[in-house]
């Protein structure tokens, strides 16, 4: 979010992760008697239709998720966990050097128009990525490439990538400029999976225009009504506002676990029209629930709840740019002063734990150990009294309106209770303020316009680096310090190559924010999921990546 | 938005009735407009004592924290909301910001209105066509869409939202002068005025002006509804007033509008507020066009 | 006629044009950019100042005006910053769903509102009547967005009776040419997806019917009032004429010119309540549609929803004019 993610050195680390993040139900996929067989149809409510269904060109969830059904890569994740496991290719070597991979592709793989999928394919792909111009550059389109390789080949950037080999049929090698442990895991991003080579051509993936405004907008109709690639569910069609249809590959070369043969994305903005429609048997399942119908959904027989493994924070920044703020004594005050306790039991439904720090305890580098701040008010008091600071000290906190997050269901009721706690404390006085999430609230807290405000981070890669590196290895204005010890820390940590090593850094660094206090964590949470009660087979999983096609619908 | 603007054009057909004493022996006569008489009364006496009836004040958190609130009950007439705050309490003061809502942007919408409605009245020609021409772009706007830019553009502030919503009522007060006077400087008593040397500015004043304000009273009670529910309606789709404890009754249908199945309180109280204020205002304006407009009696 | 006629559009011309400005700098001087929506939660500086750059939103406001207008004319609105599609592409997909709600709503209050209001004036002061006038004045009192919620949750959730989202059942695949879906039903011949896309109908066209529904009652009540005092009817009645005939023929024919026109003008009224119904019901039209590109800071939509609106507005506003001047040809002295 507010500074590139450094994939690279994140993704090194991933493999190490795995059993923390893992789901119960993520043992190893076996086939089942029945798999490939019924005919069921399940319609999934969205929060919003995707933008483009080319895995090259985006990077929101509802794409991303769409994409995921239809497309795969040469690695992808075990269901319900962030372990990398073959997809389309089946094994793989890497140079003593580490910058070449050797990758054998799995025989008799189709695209859904029937072309092979073979090694020249997978090259095409990757000299597509890398040769993008123009328009494509922009980080509003081609953001992963940019964040795992770089850059281009006009050479304006180092670019991580070297070449692609199609040495046989069947065999790939990938060349890199540099040594990199973690390429692996991040091919297993759906933003690198295989698009067919004949169809990106013939439906002019490229091609596309910039209007007036300066928008581009493709023109071609592969990625609005020809995506091809070679997943177990292949486009039917897409109506915006209304259905993303999908329907079973029958040429799927792996087990389709699941019966699910006509899979619709419908996107619902509201997540209360989106529990109403699953009550109403209109979907049967939808995403980002609202913590406060966890019990009407556990409470109704025909409904179930499912909970992705919580890898989130929220929390309360602080921006030390400005008075009253950079004074710690301020800081530690309000941190005692906020009954963090309640808001997380009043609504999170049971779904949510209280943080002490920016990062959530199933990460290696939490520590057990960093100052907590607990709910006592005298103490706030008795902070500021011995630090000579006048009562009532004034501060401004601000909120955001029209989203729901993961980490902030509700984002005005957690505000509204911080507000009146802080108040009734009667150590300080609060100037409210909102905005509308995208684009203006996300500005001003990026630009450092707020004293106090609401935020939250959900991770995408399993690493410390992805939650408190983001935060706080370099300055940034929505904090509005410069600390040069954990800057430094944070540096430290994220070069380190030992794993013990780094899991001792990581702790290190957690205990030194949390005595600086840039903000306060005040939530983890699960986020959850509903299905009616005839579905099973759905692997939350901690990256929100959740294939269908494992998914079995009973009649 | 409400019958205010959709009747507007058929009243400056209408002539307007010069006998109030008479108007008001058929408004008593009127069931309807009795009703809403005490609907209003209810309504200002709640606004203007709302200290005194409400047992809590209106951020006051009396109770825990949850979810969904708590139902009515255990002493709490409307039940409690999500921040633990007594639920009744909220709707009794949130009687005083609909009421002041409601009178500000009809007071905003009604003055500019009418200067710019007399002007184009009195003067005509370039400046009529100037004047009409320019509320015709405004009333090509649907009002809330225009409501919603104003907002959007000034801020998220109680005031800029009253100026907001009166603005949006500013056309439908011009048309309606406007018109009256038109027909009332066409009217036998103007000519009678005009041909013994009455001056302009005076016949205007003194005789035109007043003799075409009923239709702007009865209007102007109908746009007081139409505030109401207007900034209500912001507030459901997030533009209503950005200090969150607000008891706006709008935003506190807004803020649990999802919650008809686990805290139906919190939804139905503000919501049936909003419904006997603007009825109110609706069946006295109602009412008062009936006993002013000759062509609806018999 | 026909000078008014043409004089009307002539002033449509520049009533559209200043709105077009107006539009053009309200949007301009709304707080944040484009670049930011763009861009989103990782807006970078030189991102922001790469797009601005690529939009040519550092160009003079009367270029950018010029640019948008010539593109505007020649049938281009943009692109939508969030989809990348073409405003225009979904503005066809679009406005048929609001169409289609809307005429369903006013059909609704047409149908079930003129013959209340009828029998209303016929039973003048009955209870019959005083019931019509005060449900009407209930109904006018009730927001849009309240009613819709608890339609919804009232005939959908709690009975079942009808769908909660949508214009249809999505897993029913309908081919929509023209994406008026009873149309598209009617000429598919599938006459299941009719019934389905006149179930998903329902809920939303009563919900933004019902204040037209109040309005049209309490004008046809009124316009039949002063018709049924005409002289014609009594003279029509002292004739002797069969009572359903003297309704028919000269008190609802008389009665029905205020009515229409009227009905006319609800337009404004129904794409305002558009934007609360789509809202509550997921429908996917063109008032949801401006709604969440406010939020989003999507301008083209923005521009490009509302200037469709004001358009719509005008055109309606147009013909009322039209059908007053010919009704009531004192007007046209004005």
């Amino acid at each position: 979010m507010r500074k590139r993610l450094r994939l690279i050195t994140v993704l090194t680390i991933l493999a190490l992760l795995t059993a923390a993040c893992a789901d119960e139900g993520a043992d190893e996929p076996t086939t089942t008697e029945e798999g490939g067989g019924g005919d069921a149809t399940l319609t999934f409510g969205t929060s919003a239709d995707p933008v483009v269904l080319d895995g090259a060109l985006v990077s929101d969830g509802e794409s991303l998720r769409a994409i995921d059904q239809m497309f795969e890569g040469l690695v992808t994740l075990t269901p319900g966990t962030t372990e990398v496991e073959p997809g389309l290719a089946e094994s793989w070597e890497v140079s003593d050097d580490g910058r070449s991979y050797t990758f054998q592709l799995r025989e008799g793989v189709t695209f859904h128009d029937g072309t092979d999928f073979n090694a020249e394919a997978v090259c095409f792909n990757f000299d597509r990525w890398y040769n993008f111009k123009g328009s494509f550059q922009n980080p509003a389109a081609s953001y992963y490439w940019q964040t795992v390789f770089g850059g281009f080949s006009d050479g304006k950037t180092d670019s991580l990538y070297e070449s692609c080999e199609a040495t046989s049929d069947t065999e790939v090698v990938l060349n890199l400029t540099k040594n990199s442990a973690s390429i692996l895991a991040a091919l297993a991003l759906t933003n690198f999976t295989f698009a067919s080579p004949e169809a990106l051509q013939q439906y002019d993936a490229d091609k596309g225009k910039v209007d007036a405004e300066g928008i581009f907008s493709p023109t071609g109709t592969y990625a609005t009504e020809h995506p091809t690639g070679t997943g177990p569910f292949k486009f039917e069609s897409w109506e915006r506002g209304q259905a993303l249809t999908m329907v079973r590959n029958d040429d799927y070369w792996g087990d389709f676990e699941g019966n699910i043969q006509t899979l619709i994305f419908q996107p619902l903005a509201d997540p209360a029209a989106r529990l109403q429609a699953l009550q109403n048997g209109e979907i049967q399942g939808y995403d980002l629930v609202d913590p406060q119908d966890y019990e009407t959904i556990q409470g109704d027989e025909n409904l179930q709840l499912l909970n992705r493994p919580a890898f989130n924070v929220g929390y309360v920044g602080f921006n030390q740019a400005a008075a009253p703020l950079d004074q710690l004594p301020v800081r530690q005050a309000i941190a005692h002063s906020i009954n963090r306790q309640e808001v997380v039991d009043a609504f999170y439904a049971g779904q949510g734990e209280v943080a002490t720090q920016f990062m959530p305890p199933e990460l290696f580098g939490y520590a057990d150990d960093v100052t907590e701040y607990e709910y006592d008010p005298d103490k706030a008091a008795q902070i500021l009294e011995d630090a000579g600071i006048e009562t009532p000290v004034e501060i401004d906190f601000a909120y955001p309106t029209d989203v729901e997050r993961p980490y902030m269901p509700d984002p005005q009721a957690n505000y509204e209770a911080m507000v009146a706690d802080l108040e009734d404390s009667g150590l300080f006085t609060v100037e409210k303020k909102s905005a509308t999430w995208s684009p203006d609230y996300l500005d001003n807290v990026d630009n450092g316009r707020y004293g106090l405000y609401l935020l939250g981070w959900t991770g995408d890669f399993g690493d410390p680096d992805n939650f408190v590196g983001t935060f706080f290895q370099t300055e940034q204005p929505a904090w509005g310090f410069n600390n040069e010890e954990i800057f430094s820390c944070l540096d430290e940590a994220e070069a380190e190559t030992d794993e013990d090593t780094r899991v001792g850094l990581y702790e290190e660094c957690n205990r030194l924010i949390m005595d600086f206090l840039p903000g306060l964590p005040y939530v983890h949470t699960q986020p959850g999921l509903a299905f009616t009660a005839n579905v099973s087979g759905y692997a939350p999983s901690p990256v929100s990546l959740e294939p269908f096609s494992i998914v079995t619908v009973e009649e | 938005m409400s019958i205010a603007q959709a009747e507007a054009r058929e009243l400056i057909l209408e002539q307007p009735a010069g006998l109030w004493s008479d108007a008001f022996d058929r408004l008593k006569r009127n069931p309807s407009a009795i009703l809403g008489g005490v609907l209003i009364l209810t309504f200002v006496l709640t606004a203007i004592f709302a200290p005194w009836i409400a047992p809590h004040g209106p951020g006051e958190q009396v109770g825990s924290l949850s979810g969904n609130g708590i139902p009515p009950g255990d002493g709490h007439l409307f039940g409690l909301d999500k921040q633990g705050r007594d639920y009744f309490s909220r709707v009794v003061y949130g009687a005083r910001l609909s009421l002041l809502v409601g009178v500000v942007s009809v007071g905003v919408g009604l003055s500019l209105g009418l200067l710019l409605g007399a002007t184009a009245g009195y003067f005509g020609r370039w400046v009529d066509n100037l004047i009409m021409r320019a509320m015709d772009v405004v009333l090509s706007v649907p009002a809330f869409l225009l409501a919603i830019g104003l907002v959007t553009l000034l801020g998220r502030g109680l005031v800029q939202i009253m100026i907001a919503v009166g603005l949006t009522t500013v056309p439908i007060f011009a048309r309606l002068l406007r018109g009256s006077i038109l027909a009332q400087r066409e009217s036998e008593y103007a000519l009678a005025a005009r041909s013994v040397g009455v001056p302009g500015r005076r016949l205007l004043l003194r005789h035109i002006l007043p003799n075409s304000i009923s239709p702007v009273i009865v209007q102007g009670t109908l746009t007081v509804a139409t505030a109401i529910i207007e900034v209500a309606a912001l507030s459901f789709v997030g533009l209503g007033p950005a200090d969150p404890g607000l008891p706006e009754w709008g935003k506190m249908l807004a803020d649990s509008a999802s919650r008809l199945e686990s805290g139906a309180h919190l939804v139905l109280f503000p919501g049936m507020a909003i419904v006997i204020s603007t009825l109110g205002f609706n069946m006295i304006g109602d009412g008062l066009r009936e006993a002013i407009d000759p062509k609806l009696r018999s | 006629m026909l000078k008014f006629v043409v004089r009307r559009l002539l002033q449509m011309i520049p009533i559209l044009a200043i709105l077009s400005v107006l539009l053009f700098l309200f949007i301009h001087s709304l707080p944040g950019g484009p670049a930011i929506a763009l861009l989103g939660e990782r807006a970078t500086e030189e991102g922001i100042e790469q797009i601005e750059e690529d939009l040519g939103l550092n160009d003079p406001l009367p270029v950018q005006y010029t640019r948008y207008m010539k593109n505007v004319l020649q049938g281009d609105l943009g692109s939508s910053t969030r989809t990348r599609q073409p405003v225009v592409e979904e503005l066809k997909q679009r406005f048929p769903a609001t169409v289609e709600l809307g005429l369903a709503a006013m059909l609704f209050a047409v149908v079930v509102g003129i013959p209340l209001g009828f029998i209303a004036a016929k039973r003048y002061l009955g209870v019959l009547d005083n019931t019509s006038l005060f449900l009407s004045l209930i109904g006018i009192s009730f927001p849009v967005f309240f009613l819709a919620l608890l339609l919804k949750y009232l005939f959908a959730i709690k009975l079942g009776w009808l769908p909660t989202i949508g214009r249809i059942d999505v897993t029913r695949g309908l081919d929509t040419p023209t994406n008026f879906y009873l149309l598209d039903a009617a000429m598919a011949r599938d006459w299941e997806a009719f019934k389905d896309v006149l179930r998903h109908l329902v809920l939303p066209a009563i919900a933004l019917g019902t204040i037209p529904l109040a309005i049209v009652t309490r004008i046809t009540r009124a316009a039949t009032l002063d018709v049924l005092n005409e002289d014609y009817v009594r003279t029509a009645r002292a004739k002797g004429l069969d009572p359903s005939v003297v309704d028919r023929r000269h008190i609802m024919k008389n009665a029905m010119l205020p009515v229409v026109t009227i009905i006319g003008l609800q337009t404004g009224l129904l794409l305002t309540g558009a934007v609360l119904t789509e809202t509550v019901f997921a429908w996917p039209g063109v008032g949801s549609w401006i709604l969440d590109a406010i939020r989003n800071r999507d301008y083209a939509v923005l521009q490009g929803g509302i200037l469709f609106f004001a358009v719509m507005v005008a055109v309606v506003n147009l013909l009322v004019d039209v059908s007053y001047a010919f009704l009531n040809p004192r007007i046209r002295l004005r």
